[in-house]
């Protein structure tokens, strides 16, 4: 059994405008010493559906509507964090199962020193006494690069910089040795070059530690440095998983497909100085509200490759199978290639026909 | 919905456009915007008092200059002066000294009515839509205001064709004069500055970050319009982002910032062919490719440490506490921002000056990370 398992989860939003479907039947699982990364625009679904394997939804107005969360225990012990109750999720928050998010200001209490925020996480958790909670902390602190640590410890928030500020909430994290790391964002409001040392630290600890990393952002270059697999989620449900390597040689999906298009191409060094640029191909329209995804594909009134069926029918999630995708036999392994589209011909998807074509071949 | 720009390219996505950089050299043509010296300090007050015991120096000196319909990327890392720069461009923020020349008018002496009439030729575009369009303004006035101050149209009557004809420009559906901010996407909403900005047919656009706060596929969307209107209306942008893959696609010149100054300019394909001021290497190697491939072959720059606090910036070259290859003139002596082959790559590097200049480059490509974090 996996570190951690997700299975067709439902989070929804209990509003005035109607039933918000935040995250709409997601399943992955993550193991020790992976990184998965779970790449998405506003409004996917992402970071509610790590706030809700946290339990941190709040209610009203938004509920677990269904699904489960399964934690494998280092004894084997599997618990569903669904049911748990907020008493054991407290337990567990901070100790097994941590997370950092993309703002460092907004999750640190500005009111206290950093001393105080690492220390009672380990006062709490580890029941250690002021003394040995210090020293560990500090030792915290020297591991993810802070220089000086125990001067900056009895700083305030406001007087650290923003890469200290998400170093000290790495820290935090870190400090009870959790299973689980949930890295929402955590490089989006830093510098490129503190970006490239917080990645750094995030595979020193899945490597040295064993760590299970579930990486939620909106960067494909991040993705592509960390993740070991890749899921993509659009209007809450992941339309196509695979392996880092193969989502970026071989993406199926029409919207994974689209979003590395509309980047601006970096990896060509050899292109003539005096070359006209290309037009970037961005997808045209935006992302549909989640109280009202449109009826069959939710990405479908934006595809270029979309059929009949898609506008009526959600697709199921189905196998890679050369260049072609078939049904889910049920015995993938957790690196299949997944795709959740109706077309089923590698080549028709990428030759991204234009809208009102109609298409030559049909669904499966 | 689908907009002008969007439609025309997911039909014939490899149609090849024209280039948008002018064939001569930049240097042939007068410039639009011609930057001297230009400075920016804030004073730091500090206590009761509130007496003034330092200065910020955000921007420090800079000079460079823009062609007509060309655009001049501004990159750097936060703090580094490249808003400050822009803002300063168009007398958003006070200028300490230098001069800026656009469209041959010396803007940092301006006052009164000539600052007005100086203004149509130069606009912002800003990062946030939602903060830069009043929200209590249809879109319709937000687009009239500047047309009816500047005497382009006598009354509303008169400027509903024009606004018209720029909601078409940046391809938004007539249908939304009536609109509020509120009603409209991020995308959209920039789509309105930008049509706000080019209003008046300016000769230079300052766009500070202008996509960097939307999402990935809205972003192309934008960039593309920035591109477009710059072929019809030959507009000039000082482009001012963090994100070097969209500077590197939209501008023909990139002018790399570092606490206050420029430390390289070149035109924009050598800067990533052959970047030779080792932050300019250090801060291409640190931008994420998405290729896990390439990510996991590549040879990477980790800097140390952060960008020194501007209140007191190192001595020397400011990069050299973070630099890998940095020497003993380095904490002595200020490079300065010189062409030394004549061949247009300005380097503010002493490691330029040493005899066997391509080998040094080599060398500091190479260096491995001076320590890890």
């Amino acid at each position: 059994m996996p570190l951690f398992t997700v299975e067709s989860l439902a989070t929804h939003f209990f509003t005035e405008e109607g039933v918000v479907r935040a995250v709409d039947g997601v399943s992955y699982v993550v193991d020790r010493g992976e990184v998965l990364g779970i790449v998405g625009e506003s409004g996917s679904g992402k970071s509610v559906s790590s706030l809700s394997a946290m339990r941190l939804i709040p209610d009203p107005p938004g509920r677990i509507v269904g699904g489960s969360i399964l934690l494998e225990g280092a004894d084997g012990k599997v618990e569903n964090l669904v049911t748990a109750s907020e008493r054991r999720m407290q337990q567990i928050r901070g100790d097994r199962v941590a997370m950092i998010f993309q703002d460092p200001m907004t999750s640190l209490n500005p009111y206290l020193k950093v001393s105080e925020q690492l220390c009672e996480v380990l006062e709490l958790h580890r029941k250690m006494s002021r003394r040995q909670a210090r020293d560990r902390a500090i030792s915290m602190l020297t591991d993810v690069g802070i220089p000086d640590p125990s001067r900056r410890f009895d700083d305030y928030p406001h007087q650290l910089s923003g890469g200290m500020r998400q170093r000290v909430m790495i820290a935090m994290a870190l400090l009870c040795d959790p299973e689980l790391l949930f890295a929402d964002e955590p490089t989006t409001a830093l510098d490129v070059t503190i970006q490239a040392q917080i990645l750094e630290l995030l595979a020193e600890r899945r490597d040295a530690g064993n760590l299970g990393i579930v990486l939620i952002t909106h960067d494909l270059g991040v993705v592509a440095r960390l993740a070991d697999r890749v899921a993509v989620m659009y209007a809450g449900r992941i339309v196509e998983m695979a392996t880092a390597v193969a989502l970026f040689a071989d993406p199926r999906h029409p919207y994974t497909i689209g979003l590395r298009r509309s980047l601006p191409d970096v990896g060509s060094e050899d292109e003539d100085e005096d070359a006209p640029r290309a037009r970037l191909r961005p997808i045209r329209g935006m992302p549909p509200s989640l109280a009202k995804v449109p009826a069959g594909c939710a990405f479908a009134p934006r595809c270029p490759s979309a059929i009949d069926v898609c506008h009526v029918e959600a697709p199921p999630l189905r196998v890679v199978k050369g260049a072609r995708l078939v049904v889910l036999a049920g015995d993938e392994d957790r690196s299949a290639h997944v795709v959740r589209c109706w077309v089923d011909d590698a080549a028709a998807v990428r030759e991204q026909r234009a809208p009102g074509h109609a298409p030559a071949e049909g669904a499966s | 919905m689908t907009t002008s720009s969007t439609s025309s390219t997911g039909s014939n996505p490899v149609e090849p456009i024209a280039p948008v950089e002018p064939v001569e050299p930049v240097e042939a043509m007068e410039p639009i915007l011609s930057v001297r010296d230009l400075a920016v300090h804030f004073p730091v007050r500090r206590g009761f008092w509130q007496r003034q015991v330092g200065v910020v120096r955000a921007v420090d000196g800079v000079s460079f200059e823009v062609a007509p319909g060309t655009t001049l990327g501004l990159v750097g890392e936060s703090g580094c002066g490249k808003s400050t720069t822009g803002r300063a461009l168009l007398r958003l923020t006070p200028a300490t000294r230098g001069t800026v020349r656009i469209a041959g008018r010396d803007v940092l002496s301006l006052e009164g009515k000539a600052l007005r009439d100086a203004r149509r030729d130069m606009q912002m575009v800003f990062q946030d839509p939602y903060a830069s369009l009043n929200p209590r303004m249809t879109v319709f006035d937000t687009l009239a205001e500047p047309l009816i101050l500047h005497g382009l149209a006598r009354n509303d009557a008169a400027a509903l064709p024009m606004v018209r004809a720029l909601l078409d420009e940046v391809g938004l559906a007539g249908s939304y004069l009536r609109r509020y901010p509120h009603e409209f996407s991020g995308g959209q909403r920039q789509r309105i500055g930008i049509a706000r900005a080019i209003a008046l047919k300016p000769k230079l656009v300052v766009a500070d970050e202008p996509v960097s706060a939307l999402d990935v596929s809205i972003q192309a969307q934008i960039v593309n319009l920035l591109v477009d209107l710059q072929e019809r209306l030959g507009v000039a942008y000082v482009f001012v982002a963090h994100d070097l893959a969209v500077v590197r696609h939209v501008a023909s010149e990139v002018a790399v910032m570092y606490l206050g100054r420029i430390v390289e300019r070149v035109r924009t394909r050598k800067l990533f062919k052959e970047p030779r001021h080792p932050y300019t290497q250090a801060l291409l190697s640190a931008i994420p490719v998405p290729d896990p491939v390439i990510e996991r072959t590549r040879k990477r720059i980790v800097l140390v440490g952060e960008v020194p606090s501007p209140l007191s910036p190192p001595s020397g070259c400011a990069f050299h506490p973070r630099c890998p290859v940095a020497f003993d003139r380095c904490k002595t002596e200020t490079p300065a921002l010189l062409d030394r082959h004549g061949s247009g790559h300005w380097v503010a590097c002493h490691l330029q000056d040493v005899a066997v200049a391509g080998a040094a480059h080599d060398n500091t490509i190479d260096a491995e990370p001076a320590a890890a974090p």
